[in-house]
């Protein structure tokens, strides 16, 4: 099977079983799925971000711009519908991005996340001092569900509604990545200079990836805004990024179900282990230790047994 | 005058403090997420040797004491850290980035299990202000201060005159040619994680009596130094402490001239600035 | 991909076969507090006080309600990172949904209160919090259990201004946060109706990173020169290095917050030197023996269980806001989240075991009569680092008489809701 196709079915799947999950299961259930679903974006979007070789750690805070324009378009004076505002929100996202890949696409490596690290707590701080726009330290609460679904109030309808977005989004970053486009970002991510040397211009290519990952940022924003009624720069938070950079680093990013099962990985440590909420961060840390150290060790004795028996 | 003072005092807070991550990423290129751990680790060594140890042998000779196990017990830590993530994973600096978030989470947690999630205080060990005509200079932010420049000055003395200081910086400035040149970049890497570590226990021992200790306090220090060794350039010792004495009078200015609040989002600002205009940082050397 | 699939599957099917059933004549409770991580110093202490007070009860077989029958507590903490208003969210979803509370005690923080809203007055989830900070019309089931905060700093400054005439330069420091900002407002309007004698020196909020320099942070509060240094934002150590370089630099004036942990302030200043200049109001402050002989048995018991070390006033403002939730418990027949509301609202006084007769209040703020003033114990350090109730402030009387010229400043300072 092609790698396209396996990305493709991945998110399918993924979508299929968030929708299953929605009927069968519980209430609270309901809850986990959806903000499964909307972490899953975060996670993809983020992947496609990670093909062009640099590690992003502004992810979240684009996220945010997502939020606040869903908080802020969808009430008066503009009053827009919310899905066209998580649509702007995205769009806004993207165009941060283009913005911000001036000064941070000159940076490689730990200086790329380091100055998106900056970008991203000059963004949180802007979200926090702009206070006439996005309502200080206590952010922009009362943010309307959808008026597309039938029931706004349904947390079943909003779930179907996530996966819906997250399959068609997924559709978008697999279409990307198997196109000449996205080969070319790839090549750019493992080889900048030899890249360059044979005519990619590899800083447009770099930009796209970051924009385009962005976008994605932005629209999965713009869900967390309107299923918690509720934008404020206390949710920008360094753990969610940590989070999303840790489902990354543990399933690897080569392909889709990467990202999705660290992702999995860690939302079941903390639903598992939620009755002892002190604990959480110390067992999430030895889970990620021991699942990075193991799959390196892992990918260590597979090279050394493909030599063998190669 | 007194502003003078609270300038110098903060340049010699944030220079204590970015010392040992300077060393560690200068050389190996690596971000040691539990570094501010290893200094919270410092301060409450320094504690229980204060608390245990001031009524038999007095305050400062307790935490002189204090000072020692804490460099001790945080070396030891760099080492297990050299042994167990950074060697192995040796080619993924996001890796060792994400364990070493992870570390810091699992030792948060020990410590608050030890000592409550309520801070504690350490009972100033030299107490007493100094005057300097009509300014005040507390004996302790004095400790600090003496601290950060033994440390700043002996650390230069060790990189440019030692035989394992011209190791370090040959790693430092390349780590193939320094292997070529018959330098085991291993066990220099482990030379320097332990002395790294080791400074940020010793700074958190300095640092203890005159902040509130909490499991937590380590966290927040790090992205400060983070900001203050990209801003002095990488590997340089004195890039910063020049960094180090900008923000100390930067925000010690902020804060007096009533723009307190917007403290963190110029340090971003200052930092994304700098990377993107000058990545090697103000005083570095172009990589 | 079919692994995928059916990991998914298997965990959505084990989440709805996990949910088991409540107990029938169990009250259950929630804490809604950080219990991990920097904000757990204030998050752990609240969630122990409302353990210690379900304890008391079910040592004697549990709590009556007005039928006389008796229903064991059962207390859960639900983490909510650091009052983050989508985690707060999370936390309630798992509270409601999943564990069937009835109760839940929360924060003030309004960012907080408004994200939940919506799903407690859905589920008829009684949720109270150690203050008001944000009620509405539209949300019946939120409600503030005591005066707390952060109305309490209002009442503080003004109680102190209106006791002594001789203050006449306030400095408010206040950290740049949303607790920071109600603060600033709100002591704003406390000290609104006194400006014609008093004025206010110095109001620049900072930002919580820049503490690590607390001389840094004293060195232009000094310069102000003020009488009366009124605080909020300080963790219990900061309070202490804070008060320390002021008396450093030769302050000699008063200090007020919500709380302050004086064994803290005492390592590091003699007592002797700050007795009678340190005030705070918080709800309730166990550790003092002689305001309610109820409380300082929760306060031995506190210390027996957790140490000295590990006390925090905080747990007793908890304890303290679920009393008034047991007085509704104990005077409903049906003791779930709609009926023990009923309880409550049954009349507009309520009899607040620790406090006495209480007036709901808070629609000209909140547009909701859903606030309990309760009156204000004023505390005053002593000779030996401890403290001593100087005043008991009657909030209702005070709001009633000065609400024309302190509502302006909470509406300045954005904490009005009310239309």
């Amino acid at each position: 099977m092609s790698a396209f196709r396996r990305d493709l079915m991945t998110v399918c799947a993924l979508g299929a079983a968030l929708v299953v999950g929605g009927f069968v299961g519980s209430n609270y259930m309901l809850g986990v799925l959806v903000l499964f679903g909307m972490t899953s974006i975060l996670v993809l979007s983020y992947r496609t971000i990670t093909t062009m070789g640099g590690w992003s750690f502004a992810h979240i805070a684009i996220m945010g711009i997502g939020g606040y324009s869903v908080a802020i378009l969808s009430k008066p004076p503009f009053g827009l519908p919310v899905l066209v505002a998580t649509v702007a929100g995205g769009l806004f996202a993207a165009l941060f991005a283009a913005l911000l890949s001036y000064p941070v696409l000159r940076t490689r490596q730990y200086y790329f996340f380091l100055s998106t690290f900056a970008a991203g707590e000059a963004l949180r701080q802007c979200f926090i001092q702009f206070r006439e726009i996005t309502g200080g330290t206590s952010g922009i609460a009362f943010i309307e569900r959808p008026e597309i679904l039938p029931n706004p109030s349904s947390t079943l309808e909003f779930l179907c509604l996530v996966a819906a977005v997250l399959v068609l989004l997924g559709i978008f970053y697999a279409s990307l990545d198997a196109s000449d486009a996205g080969l070319k970002i790839k090549a750019v991510g493992e080889d900048e200079a030899l890249s360059s040397s044979i005519g990619i211009d590899a800083w447009a290519l770099r930009a796209l990836a970051f924009i385009l990952g962005s976008f994605g940022a932005g629209i999965a924003g713009g869900l967390f805004a309107t299923y918690n009624g509720i934008v404020s720069p206390s949710d920008i938070n360094a753990m969610l990024m940590f989070k999303v950079v840790a489902a990354c680093v543990i399933g690897g990013t080569t392909r889709f179900s990467g990202p999705i099962l660290g992702l999995l990985f860690l939302t079941l440590i903390e639903e598992i282990f939620r009755v002892v909420p002190e604990f959480v961060p110390m067992i999430w840390g030895v889970f990620v230790i021991i699942a990075i150290l193991f799959g390196q060790w892992a990918r260590g004795r597979l090279m050394v047994w493909r030599a063998k028996n190669a | 005058m007194q502003i003078l003072l609270n300038c110098l005092s903060l340049t010699s807070f944030y220079l204590c403090f970015a010392l040992g991550l300077a060393l560690v990423f200068g050389v190996m290129r690596i971000i040691n997420f539990a570094h501010g751990e290893f200094f919270m680790i410092g301060a409450y060594a320094t504690y229980l040797c204060i608390s245990t140890l001031s009524p038999q042998v007095g305050g400062p000779v307790a935490w002189a004491i204090g000072a020692i196990v804490a460099a001790a017990v945080t070396g030891l830590l760099g080492l297990v850290l050299h042994r167990t993530m950074v060697v192995p994973l040796g080619d993924k600096p996001l890796a060792i980035f994400i364990s070493t978030l992870a570390l810091s989470y699992v030792i948060q947690t020990i410590v608050v299990q030890i000592f409550g999630p309520v801070g504690l205080s350490i009972a100033p060990p030299m107490r007493g202000v100094v005057n300097f005509g009509g300014a005040i200079l507390p004996a302790s932010r004095l400790v600090v201060i003496g601290v950060a420049v033994v440390l700043a000055a002996g650390l230069w003395v060790f990189l440019m005159r030692s035989e394992a200081g011209r190791r370090i910086r040959a790693v430092a400035q390349n780590p193939r040619g320094a292997l070529l040149q018959g330098i085991r970049t291993e066990k220099v890497g482990r030379l320097t994680l332990i002395l790294g570590s080791s400074i940020a226990g010793i700074c958190g021992a300095a640092m203890g009596p005159i902040s509130q200790i909490s499991p937590y306090m380590g966290a927040g220090t790090l992205w400060k130094a983070f900001i203050i060794i990209i801003v002095g350039g990488i590997g340089n010792i004195w890039g910063a402490v020049a960094a180090a004495a900008i923000f100390g009078v930067l925000d010690t200015l902020m804060s007096q001239f009533g723009a307190g609040r917007f403290l963190a989002l110029t340090s971003a600002a200052v930092m994304l600035f700098v990377l993107s205009v000058k990545p090697s940082g103000l005083f570095g050397e172009k990589e | 991909m079919n692994m995928l699939t059916r990991l998914l599957i298997a965990g959505a099917l084990a989440g709805a076969l996990g949910t088991s059933a409540a107990a029938e004549d169990t009250i259950k409770v929630g804490v809604v507090q950080p219990q991990a991580g920097e904000c757990a110093q204030w998050g752990v202490p609240i969630t122990r006080g409302v353990q210690i007070w379900a304890e008391e009860f079910n040592a004697n077989g549990g709590i009556a309600d007005a039928t006389g029958k008796k229903h064991k507590i059962e207390v859960t903490g639900y983490d909510n990172n650091c009052y983050t208003a989508g985690d707060e969210l999370n936390a309630f979803r798992r509270a409601i949904l999943d564990d069937k509370v009835s109760f839940i005690l929360q924060t003030f923080t309004p960012a907080s209160r408004q994200a939940v809203a919506e799903i407690t007055t859905e589920n008829k989830v009684l949720t109270t919090s150690y203050g008001a900070g944000y009620l509405g019309p539209k949300y019946p089931f939120l409600i503030g259990s005591v005066t707390g905060s952060p109305a309490s700093y209002m009442f503080l400054v003004s109680h102190l201004l209106e006791s002594r005439p001789e203050i006449k330069r306030v400095a408010i420091v206040t950290a740049d946060h949303s607790f920071g900002q109600a603060a600033l407002a709100y002591y704003k309007a406390g000290l609104a109706p006194y400006l014609d004698r008093a004025e206010i020196v110095y109001s620049q909020p900072y930002d919580p990173a820049s503490t690590s320099d607390m001389l840094g942070l004293a060195t232009p509060v000094m310069a102000s020169n003020p009488d009366l240094i009124v605080e909020l934002g300080f963790t219990p150590g900061q309070q202490a290095l804070f008060v320390e370089a002021m008396e450093q630099l030769g302050y000699k004036g008063l200090y007020g917050s919500e709380g302050w942990t004086m064994g803290l302030v005492t390592e590091r200043v003699p007592a002797a030197e700050v007795a009678g200049r340190i005030f705070s109001a918080y709800v309730v402050d166990a550790s003092e023996p002689n305001f309610s002989p109820r409380v300082s048995a929760f306060y031995k018991t506190y210390v027996e269980k957790f140490g000295e070390k590990e006390w925090s006033a905080l747990a007793s403002v908890a304890y303290a806001a679920m009393t008034t939730i047991e007085a509704g418990i104990q005077k409903s027949s049906d003791p779930t989240g709609a009926g023990v509301r009923d309880a409550l609202f049954a009349s507009d006084t309520v009899d607040q075991p620790l406090f006495g007769p209480s007036r709901w209040g808070g629609s000209e703020i909140f547009g909701a009569n859903n606030w309990l003033m309760t009156p204000l114990p004023v505390y005053v350090t002593d000779d030996k680092g401890g403290v001593k109730v100087t005043a008991v402030v009657d909030v209702a009387a005070w709001w009633n008489a000065h609400k024309d010229a302190a509502l302006p400043a909470l509406s300045e300072g954005g904490q009005v809701s009310a239309k």
